[in-house]
């Protein structure tokens, strides 16, 4: 991934979470809401996701995917809140947002590099104590 | 790299300068779109006859296409074109098909399209989930997504949404589908023509606004991220033969690191796990291509159809108990029943209007022809040397649905669309060979299928469209209808070929009354009227509801008209009446 993408696309990510949640709280009508509240629920979820799995692919099977992964985000999501009968769209695009922004959070470079060395760390551990 | 990247399709050393080719195929695709606009332009649909839309399409209108499958099959065989000319025909093929009816009716199409619209809102309304509505409440997911959807965008955009569905969803079947063709073919021209087949005999219509569609798409992706990203040599398991199953060239690794190998596989569970929630036949389908998968020994994941069997048997457990009660013995009782699903899916189907079984007189043919031709790619690929049947196995695998039950006469039909993957591959290969030598052969074949389906796809596709369109009135007269009957009343149709249940779904009750009409026994219909608990029932007659008795019970015309007039005799009051639709009442104040 080229350090371009490595910084545009998470911040053209929160972005456009940040927008949909404003314009969802608004309660604002009009393209801008379908324009902003389709690219979130059907873009952006599965776009982080493979980004953190840092999965190399051409860009038609990389939309496909995320959107598909997107999807199924979006539907645990919604089937939680409806099935606990807290169901809000308000709740709905908050949740995702939160999710979207861990997601974007667990791939920043110093986080991702904590993570992978406390899994080596964790490896070798347990690696030592099946030794001994 | 974890998936394959879109192979370039090679440049050969005679060829046009590519700058001459691209500027010639763009030019191309640009007339056969405006061939296509143009005589969509001209379309009246008040003239169509039960031959569906191809009776009102104008000529011009099926030369776009037409075009573009001589332009697809010149670029496909002459090896000049880059791959993002050949995409460029792909998706502009599933515009032309699969747009039509968006540009040229009035309202999203198809009755159970409006069904889920009502569902949908009966989540954003009342905020849960209540099982004992209806089996759709079982299995919920597509309309927990739909919910989301229309109330993020806005929901003045649901229609919209509702009627590009078919287009969107066909286009995102493209990539997942081109995973599935890669993993079986490395030849990139053998991939795009069953791509092109793929979407040219997809003629099902089971890609509207719905569970089916979305899992449907799911189902395309999980196979081809389980073939292309798990894949492995074969090894079939005992008693098959490991020499009918090895492939020509190796099965290529994906390279994949342990992390990588695990999200992957926690997408697959994840995406199987909201199929599962959304859809009732689909997770079967996949799971039978999957263990075909596990059983030859295709795939390194062996353990997926477990976790997927786990995920399925607690989803029927725990989620679908209201349904399950009801309905329990009714299904196990249909499994093996073979010649109940022969009889609703073969034999009672074929009734109706001259010309409505001249379009299933096509339907089956082009299912024949897209099977016989994949008989063909088989044979050609055994020929080539290729022994590999894994694809013939899997195209085949579907097939097993057939043991488990009718599906309200449907499931031949979802058989041919879960097997259409395979068979388009197959296809292919009859066209394209190995040995891809005698160009102007290949040319001949590809456009000789290309033509011979997209004709097949013209008529297949829309030869109900008579009774799947929805006119503005018949949208005005049945919004008229929820305005006019209090809730708790029984609406009533003469047919199920009637688009309601939009509104405050679960607050009416339904009722149809095609066989008391049939028989003419109008003192049954009033009766049905007059049980309505409430005391409010409305019977509704429509345009849709004439068309189904004339293509599908073969009235003549006049017959309906006499139906009416017995109607009309009875003690009901007419409410509303516009030129596609007539509103009764009964109250027993009044009836």
């Amino acid at each position: 991934m080229t350090n371009h993408r490595r910084l545009v696309e998470p911040i053209a990510m929160l972005a456009i979470a940040e927008a949909t949640e404003l314009i969802v709280f608004a309660n604002g009508q009009g393209p801008i809401r379908v324009l902003f509240g389709l690219a979130f629920t059907l873009l952006v979820p599965g776009w982080a996701v493979l980004r953190l799995i840092r999965l190399e692919t051409d860009l038609l099977t990389w939309l496909g995917l995320a959107v598909a992964v997107s999807c199924a985000v979006d539907i645990g999501v919604s089937l939680t809140l409806l099935y606990l009968e807290a169901w809000s769209i308000q709740l709905a695009v908050t949740l995702l947002v939160v999710i979207v922004m861990v997601l974007i959070a667990l791939d920043l470079p110093f986080i991702h590099d904590r993570i992978r060395m406390a899994a080596a760390t964790t490896v070798i551990r347990l690696n030592r104590g099946r030794t001994q | 790299m974890t998936l394959p990247a879109i192979a370039r399709i090679g440049r050969e050393p005679t060829q046009l300068p590519l700058a001459i080719s691209g500027a010639l195929a763009l030019g191309v695709v640009a007339v056969a779109f405006a061939l296509w606009s143009t005589g969509l332009n001209a379309v009246d649909l008040s003239r169509m006859n039960d031959l569906g839309l191809i009776s009102v399409l104008p000529p011009v209108t099926v030369a776009g296409p037409l075009l573009l499958t001589i332009s697809f099959a010149f670029h496909l065989v002459s090896g000049r074109p880059r791959t993002w000319l050949i995409l460029l025909h792909v998706v502009s093929l599933i515009v032309m098909l699969y747009a039509i009816p968006i540009i040229v009716e009035e309202a999203p199409r198809f009755n159970v399209t409006w069904r889920h619209i009502g569902i949908s809102d009966v989540l954003s309304r009342t905020r849960g989930i209540d099982p004992t509505i209806d089996a759709y409440f079982s299995w919920p997911g597509f309309f927990a997504l739909s919910a989301l959807l229309t109330e993020v965008a806005g929901r003045e955009v649901t229609l919209d949404l509702v009627e590009w569905a078919p287009l969107a969803f066909n286009l995102l079947y493209l990539p997942a589908l081109l995973l599935i063709l890669r993993a079986a073919s490395g030849d990139e021209r053998v991939v795009w023509l069953g791509a092109w087949i793929f979407f040219v005999a997809n003629w099902i219509g089971q890609d509207y606004y719905s569970p089916q569609a979305f899992a449907y798409f799911c189902y395309l992706l999980i196979i081809g991220v389980v073939l292309t990203s798990f894949g492995r040599d074969p090894d079939p398991i005992w008693p098959l033969p490991r020499a009918w199953f090895w492939p020509r060239d190796r099965v290529e690794e994906a390279g994949l690191g342990p992390r990588q190998r695990a999200a992957l596989f926690a997408i697959l569970i994840g995406l199987f796990a909201v199929v599962t929630a959304s859809h009732q036949l689909t997770p079967f389908a996949i799971l039978g291509v999957v263990i075909a998968l596990v059983v030859l020994r295709r795939i390194t994941t062996t353990g997926l159809p477990i976790v997927m069997i786990v995920i399925v048997g607690t989803w029927l457990s725990y989620m679908t108990v209201t349904y399950l009660q009801g309905h329990l013995g009714d299904m196990v009782q249909r499994i093996g029943n073979v010649d109940t699903a022969v009889a609703a899916n073969l034999t009672d189907r074929f009734v109706g209007s001259e010309q409505h079984l001249y379009v299933l007189g096509i339907r089956t043919g082009t299912t024949v022809f897209l099977w016989g031709l994949a008989g063909v790619g088989v044979l050609r690929r055994l020929a080539a040397g290729d022994r590999d049947l894994t694809w013939p196995f899997l195209a085949a695998a579907p097939f097993a649905l057939f043991v488990l039950q009718e599906y309200g006469g449907e499931i031949l039909l979802r058989i041919y669309l879960f097997s259409l993957p395979f068979m388009a591959l197959l296809a292919s290969n009859a066209a394209i060979g190995h040995t891809f030598r005698h160009r102007r052969l290949a040319f001949a074949g590809v456009l000789f299928i290309g033509v011979v389906l997209l004709g097949g796809y013209l008529v297949s596709r829309y030869g109900n469209e008579r009774m799947d369109l929805i006119t503005r009135a018949e949208l005005t007269g049945m919004e008229r209808l929820y305005e006019i009957a209090p809730r708790g009343s029984t609406l009533v149709a003469a047919s199920d070929q009637v688009f309601w249940r939009f509104r405050d779904y679960e607050h009416y009750r339904y009722a149809v009354v095609t066989d008391e009409l049939l028989e003419s026994d109008f003192s049954a219909v009033f009766e049905r009227l007059a049980a309505s608990p409430n005391g409010h029932a409305y019977l509704v007659l429509s345009r849709a509801q004439r068309a189904a008795f004339e293509l599908r019970h073969g009235m003549q015309p006049g017959e309906w008209d006499s139906l009416v007039q017995g109607v009309d005799r009875l003690p009901l009051s007419r409410v509303f009446a516009n030129e596609d639709v007539t509103i009764y009442a009964f109250t027993e104040e009044g009836g």
